[in-house]
């Protein structure tokens, strides 16, 4: 059976819409070290909210029918910027500031639509029915590039080519520097390390599969989409897994899982890579596409994520169903599962700072009754089910010890009653 | 005191099909194997045991649905218990209550169920088919059992409270399987002339098992203290306070654990701690609905006249049930609550160790209390000196205060019982009539050291050490579920690697000298005055080891 775990602590924050699963990010927006929440809707409302508060910190609405927010460093000034893309096309990127643009806040505060106290700062028109967003620095050249998926299996890859003056105006647009042309549809992309250390990016396809999207700017021919051979810019890998049950379902896929413990190194190639399927597979792969597991579940698996849960440097993969069922799995396979009281409208995994200052981990459920829940206490000391007597056995000076006391090969219920006189008894010595 | 945090967090956790009760959930201790398990109850009539297995080399938790026959469908659970009887062979009984509308006709079972096999004791599959019926004339509350001594053998029987404001004692008959009403009173001379209805009721045996002190909580907010001769069956002392709110928990308690050391370690040259059998330092925890936790302390000596309250317990609701246990490992009880308001809170007793190892030189402390043997409750009731001024503070303070003179304790700790200024000298007669070396009993206080939110109303809180590991683990039981909570292993780990490094090197140095090696007390204070009370304590080595400790901790 399952181990499974009861999150308590949350908090709850309103927001009305569907959302996309895209269109909901933690991240530092206003650049002072703590995370927030920004949630983009259908309906063209983009709030952020910081903190505990219930209601947005930031807001703007009529931005059109968000499907992707994101957070980075587009201008490459040092500071992150908050960005979202509609499926209109409309591409907008906004500076949150700390401090409340007042001309903003002072328009009447009864009508819903005039409370916004956030307005973009730069704006741009890209081809429509962008789906997903992923922000990556693909050729290696210290600046942020964007890749945007498409509705029509294109994935574009844009870049900011302008400047920012001294007023933090920038002047510029986003500049289409390479595109690829994929065979399915386009579940999500992610950034992933490959053998040499560089960034590469992943895109998911249908039946648990993905593409490795090849930048190379000087071969720079646009491949016809109707061709038959594969685009000589595309790796396809099939990853061939006995657990696939339907070639079409739609797969999501996250990277640069780290494997172990101490800062994140420059060249780090060590990383894993995860996929998941609606129709409840999951799979942790080994860079050289080696299939380190995979976990069959009865839940629809809509949203993968990375997250260290339990503190000790690995991420584990953290996935959710639409029915709110969520999984928490480390390298080992083992599983933690928590069921969200809700349907699940859009999930993310990250850190947020709950007293704006302390990120700490959190798990994000959009739900479809206007509500989104940041359970924020959800770290675990282990992601496997553990007793005393299997810790007590990795220590070492547990069995020198053990071993001095005279206690050779001891039985399970030895041990159990010597750790139970040691720990509830050490007063009676 | 080191500072560590220990933050328990879920181990697992079960939901259940429909709601639980406070008398939903019990432990099945198999002392067979050593593995133990927990037996909880949905009021739709669904029994799930939730255990620890080891599936391919993996600790895992698994539940199981138990199927008890006799049990029809539409029948409404009341309580759950499990006891292990002893009167022919080891073996393990379950009771189930419960009632059902029958012709719009309400009846009330008692069903007792044990394996008929020899072999399968502990088989919930061939217990729950040995199904024994009682029906009942009265509607059941809560389901315990007690060890009933008899001459020079024990036996478990089922106690059980019931509407009807009686004890009723079930007692195993012939050579197995049915279960018999006996006449309480013979046995339980403590259950006569009960006055309302129990809600729980606590034993526990002392002295040798010929001494027992029985507590009950009464719905209309009676606390009922009985100290009892076993083998005269004569109550020897009775005690009794109202509070203005029903009485959900009452649980008897020491403040240390007593482990007796594995026989395969060592022998230690140490004495063995020199308890006080005969009047040992028993606390009484009663929890009283909506009015703050409250403790009575060492009421073998004291009768109810040291109370001491939970801060802020009263704060989240309801309080519905309470458990003793260990939580930070250092030798000392701390006292979990839960309540209605989906908090569990655990207080710790903050004092100068002095005031808790305190001598039994103690002169007994108040005459005409210690000497009464027949029943005290009408003195209380009279409110015949300072008997009974401590006990009825809760019914006056929380309603409104009528005579001034009952505000004796003062209440440090609780706000929101703000004691007159007459109250003092109450104060001041209360630590003089007990005695020297206990002056501090005043600044003792509870302090609340964790708090945890759960999703639901808190029913039950068990501790039991459901991953056979040796160290106990809270099961937390809730309205919709069950949670199995841990500390982080890895702190338990070194707490244990360090007390197993100071046995070996005691074992190794052939010291003969008796070192107290306890190393949780490294404040500097906290060891001088475990000095002074502990006799048997060579002074310089319980000096420099917990200091080595200190060094080594931090």
């Amino acid at each position: 059976m399952w181990r499974t775990v009861s999150f308590v602590e949350r908090v709850e924050v309103e927001f009305c819409g569907n959302v996309f699963n895209e269109a909901i990010v933690l991240g530092d927006f206003d650049n002072d070290k703590g995370n927030e929440l920004a949630v983009g809707n259908v309906d063209g409302l983009l709030s952020v909210f910081k903190g505990r508060g219930h209601k947005p910190w930031r807001k703007c609405s009529n931005l059109g029918m968000i499907t992707c927010v994101g957070v980075g460093d587009l201008f490459n000034r040092g500071k992150n910027n908050l960005y979202c893309l509609t499926a209109e096309g409309w591409f907008y990127v906004f500076d949150v500031k700390n401090d409340c643009q007042g001309d903003l806040v002072k328009q009447s505060h009864d009508d819903e639509l005039c409370g916004d106290n956030l307005k973009p700062l730069f704006k741009q028109h890209l081809p429509p029915n962008g789906k997903v967003m992923q922000a990556a620095d693909v050729d290696c050249d210290g600046k942020l590039e964007l890749a945007m998926g498409y509705s029509d299996r294109v994935i574009r890859l844009y870049k900011w080519n302008g400047t920012v003056d001294a007023d933090q105006e920038p002047h510029g647009s986003m500049v289409q520097i390479d595109k690829w042309q994929l065979a399915g549809q386009i579940g999500s992309i992610t950034l992933n390390k490959d053998k040499d250390g560089k960034s590469e990016l992943l895109a998911s396809q249908p039946g648990g599969t993905y593409v490795t999207l090849l930048h190379n700017p000087i071969t720079h021919d646009i491949v016809d989409g109707l061709s038959e051979s594969t685009p000589d810019n595309l790796i396809y890998d099939p990853l061939v897994s006995s657990e696939i049950r339907n070639m079409s379902i739609s797969t999501e896929i996250v990277g640069n899982i780290r494997k172990g413990p101490g800062p994140v190194q420059e060249n780090e190639s060590d990383v894993l890579y995860a996929l998941c399927t609606l129709d409840g597979t999951l799979v942790l792969v080994e860079s050289g596409r080696r299939i380190l597991w995979s976990l069959q579940v009865d839940h629809q698996l809509f949203s993968l994520n990375k997250l260290d849960v339990t503190g000790n440097g690995k991420e584990e993969v953290v996935c959710c169903s639409w029915d709110g069922q969520t999984y928490i799995v480390n390298h080992g396979r083992e599983a933690v599962r928590y069921q969200f009281g809700d349907n699940v409208a859009a999930f993310t995994a990250g850190y947020y700072a709950v007293n704006t200052v302390d990120n700490v981990p959190c798990f994000v459920y959009a739900t479809f009754n206007n509500r989104i829940f940041i359970y924020y206490n959800i770290s675990l000391p282990q992601v496997e089910s553990t007793n005393l007597i299997e810790v007590m056995d990795k220590y070492e000076d547990t069995h020198k010890l053990l071993a001095k006391l005279n206690i050779k090969s001891p039985s399970n219920q030895q041990l159990q009653e010597l750790y139970h006189w040691c720990l509830y008894g050490w007063k009676n010595k | 005191m080191e500072q560590r945090t220990w933050r328990w967090t879920d181990a697992h956790f079960f939901s259940l099909p429909s709601q639980t009760s406070i008398y939903g959930c019990t432990k099945i201790l198999n002392n067979i194997n050593g593995t133990n398990k927990l037996l909880v109850s949905s009021l739709v009539g669904r029994f799930f045991t939730v255990e620890y297995q080891r599936i391919f080399d993996k600790l895992t938790p698994t539940t199981k649905e138990v199927q008890f026959t006799y049990i029809p469908g539409e029948s409404e659970i009341v309580s759950v218990d499990a006891a292990n009887k002893y009167r022919h062979d080891t073996n393990l009984t379950i009771g189930i209550t419960f009632w059902k509308l029958e012709e719009n006709e309400c009846k009330q079972f008692l069903h007792t169920y044990s394996a008929a096999q020899h072999g399968e004791e502990f088989n919930m599959e061939n217990v729950a088919q040995g199904c024994q019926s009682l029906e009942l004339s009265f509607m059941p509350f809560h389901l315990t059992h007690t060890d009933l001594v008899v001459g020079n053998y024990m036996e478990s029987v089922f106690l059980l409270s019931g509407s009807d404001s009686k004890i009723h004692v079930y007692r195993e008959v012939g050579y197995r399987h049915s279960y018999k009403e006996a006449n309480c009173e013979e046995f339980f001379p403590e259950f006569k002339d009960i006055p309302s209805i129990v809600i729980w009721l606590d034993i526990l045996y002392y002295y040798d098992n010929k001494r027992r002190i029985t507590v009950t909580g009464h719905q209309d907010g009676v606390l009922k203290v009985s100290i009892v001769d076993v083998t005269k069956r004569e109550i020897l002392q009775s005690f009794s306070v109202e509070f203005d709110n029903p009485i959900t928990y009452v649980e008897t308690f020491s403040l240390y654990n007593k482990v007796s050391r594995p026989s395969f370690l060592p022998q230690s040259e140490d004495k063995e701690d020199d308890e006080d059998d005969f009047m040992p330092v028993l606390n009484i925890l009663v929890l009283s609905a909506l009015i703050p936790a409250t403790v009575y302390r060492d009421v073998l000596h004291n009768g109810l006249r040291d109370p001491l309250f939970l801060p802020d317990s009263n704060k989240f609701d309801a309080v519905l049930t309470g458990c003793i246990i260990d939580i930070d490992f250092d030798g000392e009880n701390e006292i979990l609550i839960g309540t209605y308001g989906q908090e569990v809170l655990a207080y710790k007793l903050k004092a100068p160790v002095s005031t808790l190892v305190h001598s039994y030189s103690v002169p007994e402390t108040d005459s005409c209390m210690m000497s009464a043997s027949i029943d005290s409750k009408l003195r209380h009731r009279s409110g015949d000196g300072d008997l009974s001024t401590t006990p009825r503070l809760e019914s006056h303070a929380s309603r409104r205060v009528k005579s001034q003179e009952n505000l004796s304790s003062s209440v440090s700790s609780e706000t929101d019982y703000i004691p007159l200024s007459s109250s003092k000298d109450t104060v001041i007669l209360n630590n003089h009539s007990s005695g020297g070396g206990r002056n501090n009993v005043a600044s003792a206080s509870y302090q609340l050291i964790w708090q945890r939110s759960f999703a639901c109303p808190v029913m039950g809180i068990n501790r039991l050490d459901i991953m056979g590991d040796g160290m106990e683990d809270l099961v937390i039981v809730t309205l919709k579920g069950l949670h199995i909570l841990q500390p982080d292993l890895n702190e338990v780990a070194k707490v244990c690697v360090e007390r197993l490094r100071l046995l070996a090197d005691k074992v190794s140095s052939d010291d003969k000298d008796d070192v107290n090696c306890d190393k949780n007390t490294s404040d500097e204070s906290k060891i001088n005055d475990k000095n002074k009370t502990l006799t048997c304590v060579d002074d310089v080595s319980s000096q420099d080891i917990p200091n080595n400790v200190t060094q080594s901790e931090t």
